[in-house]
């Protein structure tokens, strides 16, 4: 009986402490919008088909090719916007110099081929990225934010159905 | 007490205060979405004027890359640029501003009687917010996809 208080008790410390390792990194909030092109609708892909991010066009057209989709269509632009914050002072964490803007533009490119998957997207090319960073939150001197913008074109393969 | 004159001419200046203060701030991003009192500027491509749209016509929007099936014929060129606005300022973190920049460009089109926007782009920040497209009109014997 003992012992498994103690197992009890040692595993409430570690999740605990997960917890809190969990709380310390930036707080990531991402929003993310689809404007179509032209008046036709896709149905939505599946959320385990993978998405390919190309670097322009002129790669998409070389897949394209390579792979004999029979060439690809652009069916709209894609945005998102990130933005990464932390707290100082919350849970003891002591995090204003951390990378806020580098995590908000980490999850740029996440959150457009997730938006472009949703409206029938295979691919999306031409990611463009802006971002600042600064003090925000209630305490405007206290609370470290990152932001990213970003853009991309996306696209259907004509074979894809 | 004071003179009825001089409480009248408080009351004026206070009166002229806030009018000032509210004509400068009606126009920006509302708090329930969309931007409020702006206007996109509009470039004809010739003295043809063409008679606008109903207000409940959708134009129908292209991005860069892709082109209406049909034929069509480029009557000018929309732009929204809030940096045009004294004062404007943007949500930090909306991508809904591209799509209220859609709305803008389009209801300036619609105005100007054309049917589709093409070559869509709009660059933003938090700072600002810059949108333009090409209005075209369907047309026989217009450009086609297949004459670029």
């Amino acid at each position: 009986m003992r012992s498994n208080k103690r197992i009890s008790a040692k595993l409430c410390v570690i999740l605990m402490c997960v917890a809190l390792a969990m709380s310390c990194g930036p707080k990531v909030k991402t929003d993310s919008r689809f404007i179509r092109s032209g008046d036709e609708i896709y149905p939505a892909r599946p959320d385990d088909q993978e998405m390919i991010v190309f670097k322009n066009a002129d790669e998409a057209e070389w897949y394209a090719v390579q792979n004999e989709t029979g060439g690809y269509r652009v069916i709209g632009q894609v945005f998102a916007d990130a933005e990464a914050s932390t707290d100082p002072v919350e849970f003891g964490c002591v995090s204003i110099s951390e990378d806020t803007e580098g995590y908000a533009r980490d999850k740029i490119t996440e959150a457009l081929t997730k938006e472009a998957r949703k409206f029938g997207a295979d691919a999306i090319f031409g990611v463009s990225i802006n971002t600042a960073s600064g003090t925000c939150g209630p305490d405007k001197d206290k609370e470290e934010c990152g932001w990213a913008y970003g853009q991309a074109t996306a696209i259907r393969f004509s074979t894809s159905g | 007490m004071g003179d009825p004159g001089s409480k009248m001419k408080r009351l004026a200046v206070w009166v002229l205060a806030w009018a000032c203060l509210v004509g400068a701030k009606c126009y920006g991003y509302t708090a329930w979405g969309g931007f409020s009192g702006v206007e996109a500027t509009y470039a004809p491509e010739s003295e043809e004027t063409f008679a606008p749209k109903p207000e409940d016509y959708d134009v129908v929007v292209f991005v860069r890359g892709d082109e209406p099936d049909t034929t069509y014929r480029v009557i000018g060129s929309v732009y929204f640029d809030t940096r045009d606005y004294w004062g404007f300022t943007n949500p930090a973190t909306s991508a809904d501003v591209s799509a209220d920049v859609l709305d803008v460009l389009k209801e300036e089109a619609r105005k100007r009687g054309a049917d589709a926007l093409i070559d869509f782009t709009v660059t933003w920040s938090g700072a600002y917010a810059l949108g333009r497209a090409k209005a075209v009109v369907f047309d026989a014997g217009g450009e086609t996809n297949d004459e670029k």
